[in-house]
């Protein structure tokens, strides 16, 4: 999952960086409003985390604008104040979650997660398909009740697929979804995770969820 | 207005009072100069025999020959007081024969008027001492009466007609008035209408044309409603950078505990201690910021209308609740208003609204009316609900009675704080729904 953190304290942005790149996001980062509106234009995410009080453009009008121009990935915004006309105003201008400073990093990870569930048309965190289990908020993968060691890359790979179930997805929209934009972005790798992925996840090869749609991309699937 | 619509019939009436009287009065002196003529007349048609009188069949006045003329006259002998002489008009008038002439000098009148018989008469009495001969001197009163039905006539015509012009005077004076008045008060009016628009949040400043004498009030109003938005606007984005100057160093403190937890894979005693400090430092800026953006008893806060702030409540809780399914409801007359700053109204409901959602379980209920001038609204929820017993605790200000779900709990302290600066009041009680519902009355 790519997400697009915009918050102005550079330590603040740092840190959230860290936590999510920990948590096997891909993460994009912008220091203003004009930076952010340029990144959410060219790039495609899954989230965006936007503090309201950003220089150049604020959080408000940068949601109000991409929202304008039918952008319409899921946003938490980081309040400082935390009083209700910020937190109406931010809501009503597109955003779908708040979240007051200071908060803790947990709880950040825990609206993430929520948002892009909700945004995925997926309520449950563990899904079963059979012997595989994916756990969407420790981010864990078992095969056989026993832990996969999946890496970052891998795991997003897989997890983008599953909440996007039954449909097709070409090599670009996965590169997209799991880079952030300063990767070396070759398609041919995606060919190797999928590969190293059905390995992985389906040893025994009995289940074989991921199909390759020739010409067009990969389907998760499982009846 | 009231004040010239008092004066004006006031004015009318004295007026018309003293234009009667100096008419009546005028109408008597003219009566009596023509008795004292009708007298001298008569005098003068008067021949002496011996001790008695001789006057011609027909006197040079009409009146006095015709039968009840209403003018009519006696001679008496002023030393007998005896009838001499009655003009042919007088026939029929018993008057005459109860009249006693009152002693009077030679060559005096005395003028007056009498009742007798339900008629009034105006009648003038004349002396005059005739030599009869050398030795002896006579004197005779010569007595004019005159009935005083056309003179009451012409008095009441006079009053008829005068108090007529003068009630038609009196209507149109007050009806010029009127429209001088709506005229001359029309910029005064649309002042009040252009500020009543502020009051109701409708304009921000008096944008009219004004004439030239309101012209420097207008202005003065303007910079000063000018000067107090932009100050309020200036304090409120100072305290929203202010919080976000300080709390932003307050994540990052949290960020960096977070990172050494997850480093050293413990929560040392000193980590728990520095984040309880920052939890603690972060309710102290939540509470003095909220608590200093009240501006109540302002002559200018907009009247805030109930239901869409309600609305716009809901409609960001439902997104902030997604999955939890809340059914909201919002029984509030369109036309219910707050009088104050929105972010207050915003700030109770909101933090009333969000304790609903995170308690309640699935069904919220906003009710309100306005009782006495009062506005009452209540807020309920079909949760838990909280034990009498619990109430005050749950009131007292940073104390929450369940630590289950996550929260400032500054949430309800700053409502009341909010509340009490309008000077309304906070009750927790008992929901139709099972659960609580609080009620604010402002």
């Amino acid at each position: 999952m790519r997400v697009l953190v915009v918050e102005d304290e550079i330590k603040l942005l740092k840190q959230l960086e860290n936590l999510l790149t920990q948590h096997k996001y891909a993460v994009d980062t912008a220091k203003d409003g004009l930076e952010a509106l340029y990144l959410g234009q060219e790039y495609t995410f899954d989230l965006a985390i936007v503090d309201i009080g950003l220089p150049k453009i604020n959080g408000i009008d940068l949601i109000l604008k991409w929202r304008d121009m039918g952008i319409k990935f899921p946003i938490l915004i980081l309040t400082a104040r935390g009083n209700w006309q910020d937190k109406v105003s931010g809501l009503d201008s597109g955003a779908d979650d708040y979240l007051v400073k200071p908060f803790h990093l947990e709880e950040l990870l825990s609206r993430v997660n929520a948002l892009l569930r909700r945004s995925k048309g997926q309520a449950k965190t563990l899904l079963e398909f059979g012997c595989l289990k994916v756990d969407l908020n420790a981010k864990t993968t078992y095969f056989d009740d026993k832990q996969l060691d999946l890496t970052a890359f891998e795991y997003n790979t897989l997890e983008y697929l599953i909440l996007n179930k039954g449909k097709v997805i070409s090599k670009t929209e996965l590169t997209e979804h799991l880079y952030s934009q300063d990767f070396d972005r070759d398609s041919n790798v995606i060919e190797v995770f999928i590969g190293r992925l059905r390995k992985k996840i389906d040893p025994t090869g009995k289940i074989k969820p991921i199909s390759t749609v020739r010409g067009q991309g990969y389907r998760f699937e499982f009846d | 207005m009231v004040a010239s619509f008092i004066l004006l019939p006031l004015f009318c009436s004295i007026f018309g009072i003293t234009l009667d009287s100096v008419y009546t009065s005028s109408m008597k002196s003219n009566e009596q100069a023509q008795l004292k003529l009708q007298a001298y007349a008569l005098i003068a048609s008067t021949e002496l025999n011996n001790e008695t009188v001789w006057l011609p069949e027909q006197l040079p006045e009409d009146k006095l020959n015709q039968i009840s003329s209403g003018l009519f006259a006696a001679i008496f002998n002023n030393d007998k007081k005896t009838l001499l002489w009655q003009s042919p008009s007088a026939i029929n008038k018993t008057l005459l024969s109860s009249w006693k002439p009152t002693p009077l000098d030679s060559g005096k009148h005395n003028f007056g008027e009498i009742n007798y018989q339900d008629s009034k008469y105006f009648f003038l009495q004349y002396s005059v001492t005739w030599e009869i001969n050398a030795q002896t001197n006579t004197s005779f009163q010569f007595v004019i009466f005159n009935q005083q039905n056309i003179f009451e006539a012409q008095v009441l015509a006079f009053r008829k007609s005068l108090w007529g012009w003068l009630l038609a005077i009196g209507l149109s004076i007050t009806l010029a008035q009127i429209v001088i008045l709506k005229w001359g008060l029309k910029p005064i009016q649309k002042v009040s209408e252009d500020l009543q628009a502020i009051r109701l949040g409708q304009n921000y400043r008096l944008t009219g044309n004004y004439p030239a004498e309101l012209q420097q009030m207008t202005d003065s109003i303007n910079s000063l409603l000018e000067t107090e938005a932009a100050q309020k606007k200036r304090y409120k984005e100072s305290l929203s950078d202010l919080a976000h100057s300080l709390k932003t160093p307050l994540s990052v403190m949290q960020g960096s505990l977070y990172e050494l937890t997850v480093e050293n894979k413990i929560v040392t005693k000193s980590q728990n201690e520095i984040s309880e400090q920052i939890n603690r430092i972060n309710q102290i800026i939540n509470y003095q910021l909220k608590r200093s953006v009240n501006t109540p008893n302002n002559p200018f806060a907009n009247f805030v209308s109930l239901r869409p702030l309600c609305e716009k409540l809901i409609s960001t809780l439902n997104k902030v609740y997604y999955g939890r399914s809340i059914e909201a409801q919002i029984e509030l007359e369109p036309s219910l208003t707050f009088k104050g700053d929105t972010d207050d109204l915003l700030e109770v409901l909101g933090n009333l609204l969000d304790n609903a959602y995170k308690y309640g379980n699935g069904h919220v209920l906003i009710k309100g009316k306005r009782d006495n001038n009062h506005l009452i609204i209540m807020i309920e929820d079909n949760g838990p609900g909280i034990p009498k017993d619990m109430h005050a605790l749950v009131l007292k200000r940073g104390e929450r009675a369940d630590t289950s779900v996550s929260g400032q709990g500054i949430g309800l302290a700053i409502v009341i704080d909010i509340i009490s600066h309008y000077g309304g009041s906070l009750k927790l009680e008992r929901s139709s729904l099972g659960g609580l519902a609080v009620v604010i009355e402002l």
